[in-house]
């Protein structure tokens, strides 16, 4: 088998006295965009922290292509690996370009100014997710869609392989889903190998139509890994949300629909 | 490529505009403080200087400068620490716990010097930001909305409680008012002293502080955020705590407690900074500054020959201002409930 993009060895995190996962092992495939998937409260986001070297595991690790992300310094494991937790409650008072320039953080030297090659990837980040226009707006003043679009572009300015995002869309209306979704295969089409993206994501469909790989959990184990048409079948869906359902193509794109059937 | 540029050559220009300007006022204010007292003086009279009244101007100008571009700062990276518009070294309590060490040093330690009572007053500070934290359950950033109202709530009790112990603690002792009952209702200190501690120490933290804005900023995003970008979030609040309780200490060493300053000169700062934090920082510095020297310069000027204090000017005119900004805070609520 050709090398797995996360490696995940026995890993045992917690969060405060309730134990989230206990000796979990997964291997997420190396293609372009990876969804998670699973009921609330069954580990998504605890198990993106650790894969962003977040989380602190008591024990077991995580390797980002054979690299144990856990060995890494903040620094050289911020060159590897952007995240994008959910949105804070409040909005830092800053423009659309300041959150930008944040992304060249590990990148940058202590008191120096930012450099050409900062500048460069600010505006190419700024272009990619169309903001230029908006470069010099404050968070406040922008729409959910646009703000998922900023932060996508502080993101892509810090230049990593891989992009880990907590539920994007959330909050956001159907066509903004669509236009972010759009926007990561677009990235990850793009650059070809070297660029990954792991997203946890609650709509299926979305996940279905958009994912290339669908990783399902539930209750802190592993309940399925593969493609969507794979992945989604009415007994994966009766394991991870005790949902009785069928699953069908759908018309357009031949992805699998969930349609409960409770 | 000039067109994608252009809106940041008009926004550079626009800010050092802003700051040439500032800095302008600021000198303005300074030669008004040095101009004008509560002695009339002829301009002549006070450049030959016989009666040692400019340097003594001079030296109470400098003051002036210093504790309020501190208070200025101080508040600014509170505001930006908390998520908290509301949040200054006033309003939550941070002046107040300075000013209650300080006099309980002077109290069993009458002749302390200034960098001891500067110590005791950055302890005191750190002691009463410690307190809001416990009391406000403030969760940095993260939880900050939760906070919004606690925090000023919790740092109204502590400002309180302080000022009245030591109030009380200077009642006492008639030695005690003589030496402090100015300095508690906020007077800049008229005699030129040998102590400059607390000012060198201002002026370190200023220059420290602009430095700090770039990981606060990145905090502000949120500490995960923080984190995943390679600054440890607990080592920037650490920072940004250190520096705002020691300004604070400085400047009550100086001048004792004011308020109002480090709560209306950030909110314009951030104003005119449109988005930036440094910008703000850059912007903050000369605002508060001449704040204050024009506050202490009013209230040498109006009831001459006697004096109203910096402090009760900056309160006189900082209380119809905190209700502007109030209504400005809370515009957005209002707004959504409808």
């Amino acid at each position: 088998m050709k090398q797995p993009l996360f490696d995940i060895q026995d890993l045992t995190v917690s969060l405060g006295a309730q134990r989230i996962y206990s000796q979990f092992s997964a291997r997420l495939p190396d293609v372009g965009i990876t969804g998670i998937i699973g009921p609330n409260g069954c580990g998504k986001s605890t198990l993106l922290r650790c894969l962003g070297g977040l989380a602190t595991p008591e024990n077991g690790s995580v390797r980002l292509r054979g690299v144990n992300i856990g060995q890494l310094s903040p620094i050289a494991r911020a060159r590897q690996i952007a995240f994008l937790p959910q949105e804070p409650p409040v909005l830092a008072d800053m423009t659309v370009e300041g959150v930008v320039a944040k992304g060249r953080t590990p990148w940058r030297k202590a008191f120096l100014p930012s450099s050409r090659a900062d500048r460069d990837a600010v505006n190419q980040a700024l272009e990619t997710t169309q903001l230029i226009e908006l470069r010099l707006r404050r968070l406040t003043a922008l729409s959910g869609g646009q703000r998922q679009r900023a932060w996508i572009a502080m993101a892509l300015a810090q230049q990593t392989e891989v992009i880990l995002l907590d539920e994007p869309t959330s909050y956001l209306d159907l066509p903004h889903q669509i236009r972010l979704m759009q926007l990561l295969r677009h990235l990850v089409d793009q650059q070809g190998q070297a660029r990954r993206v792991v997203v946890v994501l609650h709509d299926l469909t979305i996940a279905a139509r958009f994912c290339d790989t669908l990783v399902g959990l539930s209750d802190g184990k592993l309940v399925c890994a593969g493609p969507p048409s794979e992945v989604l079948t009415p007994k994966t869906v009766m394991q991870l949300y005790g949902l009785r359902a069928q699953v069908h193509p759908d018309p357009v794109f031949a992805r699998p629909v969930v349609y409960p059937e409770e | 490529m000039p067109a994608k540029t252009n809106g940041n050559v008009m926004s550079r220009a626009s800010f050092a505009f802003n700051l040439v300007l500032l800095c302008l006022g600021l000198c303005f204010c300074t030669a008004l403080s040095l101009r004008f007292g509560a002695a009339p003086v002829t301009l002549e009279a006070l450049l030959n200087d016989t009666l040692g009244l400019l340097e003594s101007r001079m030296f109470r100008t400098v003051c002036a400068i210093c504790v309020g571009a501190a208070l200025a700062i101080s508040g600014l990276m509170l505001q930006a620490l908390t998520g908290n518009p509301l949040a200054d070294p006033g309003i939550t309590g941070i002046n107040a716990g300075a000013a209650l060490a300080a006099i309980v040093l002077a109290y069993f330690a009458p002749f302390s010097s200034g960098m001891a009572i500067l110590l005791a007053a950055s302890l005191g500070a750190g002691f009463a930001g410690y307190l809001l934290w416990h009391l406000a359950g403030a969760d940095p950033v993260s939880g900050a909305g939760g906070i919004a109202l606690r925090l000023p709530l919790a740092g109204l009790a502590i400002e309180t409680l302080c000022l009245a112990l030591a109030t009380a603690l200077i009642l006492t002792d008639a030695e005690m008012q003589a030496r402090y009952l100015r300095w508690i209702s906020g007077a800049i200190p008229v005699v030129a002293r040998t102590e400059i501690a607390p000012l060198a120490v201002i002026s370190v933290l200023l220059v420290a502080g602009y430095f700090t804005c770039e990981r606060l900023e990145l905090l502000s995003l949120g500490a995960e955020q923080s984190a995943s970008l390679g600054r440890n979030p607990n080592r920037t609040i650490a920072l940004v705590l250190a520096c705002v309780t020691m300004l604070s200490g400085a400047s009550v060493a100086i001048a004792g407690p004011l308020a109002f300053l480090g709560l209306l000169v950030p909110f314009v700062a951030r104003g005119l900074a449109a988005g930036s934090l440094r910008r703000a920082y850059l912007f903050a510095l000369p605002l508060g500054a001449s704040a204050l020297v024009l506050a202490d310069t009013i209230g040498r000027v109006i009831a001459r020959p006697g004096e109203v204090h910096a402090g009760i000017i900056a309160s006189l005119l900082g209380g119809p201002a905190l209700i502007m900004v109030l209504r400005r805070v809370l515009r957005p609520a209002r707004w959504h409930a409808a």
